[in-house]
């Protein structure tokens, strides 16, 4: 009796281990359309506005009540407090220390990373161009995933089922 | 206090300590240049002086303090607050100002487009001129360019870097505030290069007096007929005249019934009047009042003071 509910307890596990892992197919895919509207509201500031960043990052974060208005708040309070570190590095530790928690993979903060790169200078048509490069392999992932998601989900949650099946009969 | 404290924000760390260790008088620092792997120059009290790595200041080039790449990079970002391209306009005339009035020089590639001046890249020399709000400067000149009833027309001739500027800003505060005449005056200032007011987010950051209007960053000759239409001053101010179209636009001024207050390039008297572009001025008598400085003995020293006839009035 005992074998059996922990057979069921342990297939159970890994099914919703299975189910979340293809959540976090579709969160990740959520928030990267969440990055684009960020990322095209600070391009829009920049190229219409000339709006200084820390300024910019302010508006931004008060419209977004999400990871990546949080992102932009600690940016601004970095700022404000003159670390006398360029834009680009302070850019890149924010990415690492505010969007830890979300579902992003490691090449997607990396290539957020980039972006620092080119903030801030003074040829605007440079900036323009990186946010609009960056935007569109930003669409290329948020489409290619939304194509997948259904079935990464129900393969995810198979993979949980199956595996939890095997490692039963293995162990009993 | 203050001063140290806008310096030190805008530079780099390693160059932000040695005006932060205290061995320096801020307040003698003119101007500041950073030239790509090229010794920090600093213009201290009229005299050019190189910067150890110890912040301490020396004639000889030995164990100077370079400047890299990086820094001057890193300096552009501070005083844009990281974002330079808000400044594009102002970068392409060559300067922009920050907090306190101080203005940025910079140079550097220069991008062209249809024979005008696009933007710069490359942007490897700084200039970081130091603003310097002398109170009372004019207190010695004042009786000369203002009686009990009225401004007189008035020209501060000056060598570069002998405080024209300084003592042009004190004569419109004492002027627009009253400041020993019976009654205070509508100053109109064009401060073509923010030098005057020393604008920060169009706040002037230097005192111009209580009556004082100010138009920042405006061409000197567009500026006086606004000022003219707009603000109906009684005197208006400008720095460094000296454009063909300056003549017509003082001239304007001048028959709308507004006194002048305005300053050149120049040593003496007899020097600008060989100068074909101000000629004019002086055949018209346009000025009623001519200031000298000079270098000698110290920046800012008034030499003498001159009717428009050039009889001198006072020596100093």
């Amino acid at each position: 009796m005992l074998k059996l509910i922990g057979a069921v307890l342990f297939i159970s596990s890994c099914t919703v281990f299975g189910i979340q892992k293809g959540m976090d197919v579709k969160t990740r895919s959520k928030e990267l359309v969440l990055l684009k509207r960020v990322i095209v509201l600070l391009k829009e500031e920049i190229k219409y506005a000339r709006t200084p960043l820390p300024e910019a990052f302010l508006e931004i974060s008060r419209s977004q009540n999400h990871f990546f208005g949080d992102f932009l708040q600690m940016l601004v309070e970095t700022i404000q407090k003159q670390p006398k570190i360029p834009i680009r590095i302070l850019w890149e530790n924010a990415v690492d220390r505010k969007l830890g928690d979300t579902k992003l993979t490691k090449e997607d903060k990396e290539q957020l990373k980039k972006i620092g790169e080119c903030l801030g200078c003074l040829d605007v048509n440079q900036q323009q161009r990186t946010f609009e490069l960056y935007l569109e392999r930003l669409e290329l992932s948020i489409r290619s995933l939304d194509a997948q998601v259904q079935e990464k989900m129900r393969i995810y949650t198979c993979l949980g089922i199956f595996c939890g099946i095997l490692v039963t009969l293995v162990l009993l | 206090m203050r001063i140290r404290e806008e310096l030190v924000r805008i530079f780099p760390k390693r160059i932000g300590r040695l005006f932060e260790s205290g061995t320096l008088d801020i307040e003698k620092i003119q101007e500041i240049r950073m030239r790509i792997n090229r010794p920090l120059l600093i213009l201290y009290a009229g005299k050019e002086r190189f910067i150890t790595d110890k912040g301490i200041l020396s004639k000889e080039k030995k164990d100077t303090y370079s400047v890299t790449d990086r820094e001057i990079a890193e300096t552009l970002e501070y005083i844009s607050n990281y974002s330079l391209y808000a400044f594009e306009e102002e970068i392409r005339q060559g300067f922009l100002t920050i907090q306190g009035g101080h203005r940025i020089g910079i140079a550097g590639r220069v991008i062209v487009e249809g024979g005008k001046i696009r933007s710069l890249k490359h942007i490897f020399y700084l200039n970081i001129r130091m603003a310097h709000e002398v109170k009372g400067c004019a207190d010695a000149v004042m009786p000369y360019i203002v009686s009990d009833k009225e401004v007189f027309h008035t020209l501060i001739i000056s060598p570069p870097g002998c405080g024209k500027t300084t003592l042009l800003r004190d004569c419109i505060r004492q002027i627009s505030n009253g400041e020993g005449m019976e009654r205070g005056y509508r100053v109109g200032v064009v401060d073509e290069r923010s030098e005057l007011g020393g604008s920060y987010l169009g706040i002037p950051q230097s005192d111009l007096g209580i009556r004082t209007d100010l138009l920042d960053c405006c061409p000197k000759a567009e500026g006086i007929i606004m000022l003219l239409r707009s603000m109906s001053p009684q005197v208006i101010a400008v720095d460094e005249i000296g454009a063909k179209e300056d003549i017509p636009a003082l001239e304007t001024a001048i028959y709308g019934g507004c006194k002048l207050l305005a300053t050149v390039h120049g040593n003496s008297l007899e020097e600008l009047k060989k100068k074909p572009m101000l000629a004019r001025i002086f055949q018209e008598e346009l000025f009623e009042r001519y200031v000298v400085l000079g270098k000698e003995g110290r920046a800012g020293r008034v030499k003498s003071v001159m009717d428009t006839t050039g009889t001198v009035l006072h020596v100093f």
